[in-house]
């Protein structure tokens, strides 16, 4: 499809916080769509196939959960959710149900554009070389370049940071690594991801107690920090 | 019977002895004044059944068996020797022990059943106890469990229908203040707008995210005090809460300052993420308070032994001694409603969500002034600690 401005569904019982993220994602270059509850953004997506929905979590009847349940049940389109301070667990189940990425309210609209770029962003899937400011990663070569130098890693440190890098932006739950990385080896513990995760740190930042590259989402998981430099030449459509 | 194998030993030969010597006392007696067999077979018959009763069925057996050896001995001719003459009273005799033993054999199956009924009323009557006792227990945990989804329950919905408009609100003063920057940058034509609008627009990002910080400690009192501020622990990276503390109050730190270090070797840290953010977001914010606008902070993260210290720096007017010991103090409460606002209050209620939550952690919080002015809030939290030797250390080393 290709649409000039990417349609965005929005679910949230609160017409304030709806309205005011239509106007602002309309005057961002998208094309929203609103719904009130669960069950019209549900009705309102298979009418419409929106490219992506932002959902919030706590709304009477049918909720977000069920709305990243009922999108996912369709297809791939990426859902993005409003969770509140103190609801941590509830934003892991949400993640863990398919949503790819969430903002905590009270948001900054920056941030949630963020997010929305990141999400509709063409990744180039097949490109073998990713590109960072001051960071190169040769998926097929298996070299890595940042600031100048090579960075040797050991082949699980390059499945993590290619996996991380090829989902710039979003976060990625640990679940996912080892799912990723270790094909789902029922043996790998949370724990051998984190010292992993920790050794490439070590390797791969210019400061590791600062980290430019691989951030840690609490509860989550990791996010890798920085949007990658874009290609002069257009994606696929 | 009563189990005579369970009374200490000494009563049982105390119990045994008496017997015994109620048997040769009384056939004594009786040998002395001369009474006849059919009186000491009744005597005798009633020392067995007393025997039986009081001491057991192995004694009365015995005594029973002794007090017809006496009986044939010195009271059935010929007396001296334990043989009988005439038949009648071989058939005494045998009738006798035959008598005793049964009757002996009777009173015991009496009694046991006696007892056996007592036994079993004394555990039914504890069962009926333990019954009670667990139901009070269940009642108990049902009524805390109920009590604590109540106010989870509560919790949530007060927090959402706080942050519910103040996330409309914050998204209606970014969206005026992109106008105000359009309406500024926008026409090169035009003249050049008014600054004061986006000093107006800001003061209102400012002001918001200060109710946004205040509903977010009220909240944590709460949860506090209700009990529920249960710990997740995680590792958590120094740099993580910086960042996320930093973001949460770009607009006060917007005009300030503003440095962080963590050190090289700083650990993460073992910490609840929520209740940690929360710790250093109210150090920050009365350290950017303090500071004044245009004033410098300096956030800082190293390693101290098995803990991490987070230092959170200002040179502001520094904090009232009388503070500065009653965060000391452990049940000193810094937060007095209806004292006149000011400083005070706002140090209070930010400095004693961060002292408990720190303690919640088992860490510590002090405020330390600074040489030249200003303060330093040091807070001591657990760090992710690598045991020498462990798993984790060796795929470490060869990751």
């Amino acid at each position: 499809m290709s649409r000039s401005n990417p349609s965005i569904l929005i679910a949230d019982d609160d017409v304030a916080i709806r309205e005011s993220l239509a106007r602002e994602l309309a005057l961002s270059g998208f094309a929203p769509l609103q719904a009130a509850d669960g069950a019209e953004a549900l009705a309102l997506y298979r009418k419409e196939h929106p490219d992506l929905v932002i959902t919030d979590l706590a709304m009477p009847r049918v909720g977000g959960l069920e709305v990243i349940e009922g999108v996912r049940s369709w297809g791939t389109t990426p859902v993005i959710v409003l969770t509140v301070r103190g609801e941590e667990e509830e934003k892991v189940r949400a993640l863990d149900s398919g949503a790819d990425d969430y903002v905590t309210k009270p948001f900054s609209l920056r941030e949630l554009l963020a997010r929305v770029r990141a999400q509709v962003r063409r990744t180039g899937a097949a490109s073998p070389v990713l590109r960072f400011p001051d960071l190169e990663i040769d998926t097929e070569r298996r070299i890595v370049m940042q600031g100048g130098r090579e960075v040797r890693l050991t082949p699980t440190e390059l499945g993590i940071l290619e996996l991380l890098a090829r989902r710039a932006g979003r976060p990625v739950t640990i679940a996912q690594i080892i799912r990723g990385v270790w094909d789902g080896s029922a043996q790998t513990s949370a724990d051998t991801v984190r010292v992993h995760v920790g050794a490439l740190r070590r390797k791969l930042e210019p400061d590791p107690a600062n980290p430019r590259y691989i951030g840690t989402e609490p509860w989550v998981g990791y996010r890798f920090l920085v949007d990658p430099i874009e290609e002069p030449v257009a994606a696929a459509p | 019977m009563t189990d005579t194998a369970t009374r200490p030993l000494r009563r049982r030969v105390a119990l045994w002895t008496a017997t015994v010597a109620t048997l040769a006392i009384s056939t004594f007696v009786g040998r002395k004044s001369g009474a006849n067999e059919v009186t000491m077979a009744l005597v005798y018959m009633v020392l067995v059944l007393g025997t039986t009763t009081v001491v057991g069925r192995i004694a009365g057996a015995v005594i029973s068996v002794l007090a017809t050896g006496c009986l044939n001995f010195y009271f059935l001719a010929p007396p001296g020797h334990m043989f009988v003459d005439e038949r009648d009273d071989m058939v005494a005799l045998v009738t006798f022990l035959a008598a005793s033993t049964l009757v002996a054999r009777l009173l015991t199956r009496a009694r046991d059943a006696a007892d056996r009924a007592r036994a079993r009323q004394l555990e039914v009557e504890g069962l009926w106890r333990e019954r009670e006792r667990l139901l009070a227990e269940t009642a108990h945990v049902e009524a805390l469990r109920e009590s604590e989804a109540l106010k989870t329950g509560l919790l949530r919905a007060v927090s959402h229908d706080l942050r519910t408009p103040l996330t409309a609100l914050r998204l209606e003063i970014e969206s005026l203040e992109r106008q105000l920057h359009a309406a500024r940058n926008g026409n090169g034509a035009g003249p050049a707008i008014d600054e004061e609008p986006l000093h107006t627009v800001r003061r209102l990002s400012s002001e918001q995210q200060r109710l946004a910080r205040r509903i977010d400690n009220l909240l944590a009192l709460a949860r506090l005090e209700a009990g529920l501020a249960r710990l997740h622990v995680e590792p958590v990276p120094a740099s993580w809460l910086f960042r996320a503390a930093a973001e949460s109050l770009s607009s006060l730190l917007a005009e300030r300052r503003f440095e962080r270090r963590v050190a090289a070797d700083c650990p993460e840290l073992a910490v609840d993420p929520s209740l940690a953010l929360e710790i250093i977001v109210n150090l920050l914010e009365n350290a950017a308070r303090a500071a004044g606008s245009g004033g410098s902070i300096e956030l800082a993260a190293a390693s101290a032994g098995e803990m991490v210290a987070v230092e959170v720096r200002d040179r502001g007017p520094g904090v009232p001694a009388s503070v500065a010991r009653e965060l000391e103090d452990d049940s000193g409460v810094l937060w007095a409603p209806g004292e006149d606002a000011g400083p005070r209050e706002r140090l209070g209620l930010g400095l004693q969500i961060a002292r408990s939550f720190a303690a919640a952690h088992g860490g510590s919080l002090q405020l330390i002034p600074r040489n030249g002015g200003g303060t330093t809030a040091r807070v001591e939290l657990p760090a992710v600690l690598v045991p020498h030797g462990s798993e984790l250390e060796r795929q470490e080393q060869h990751a």
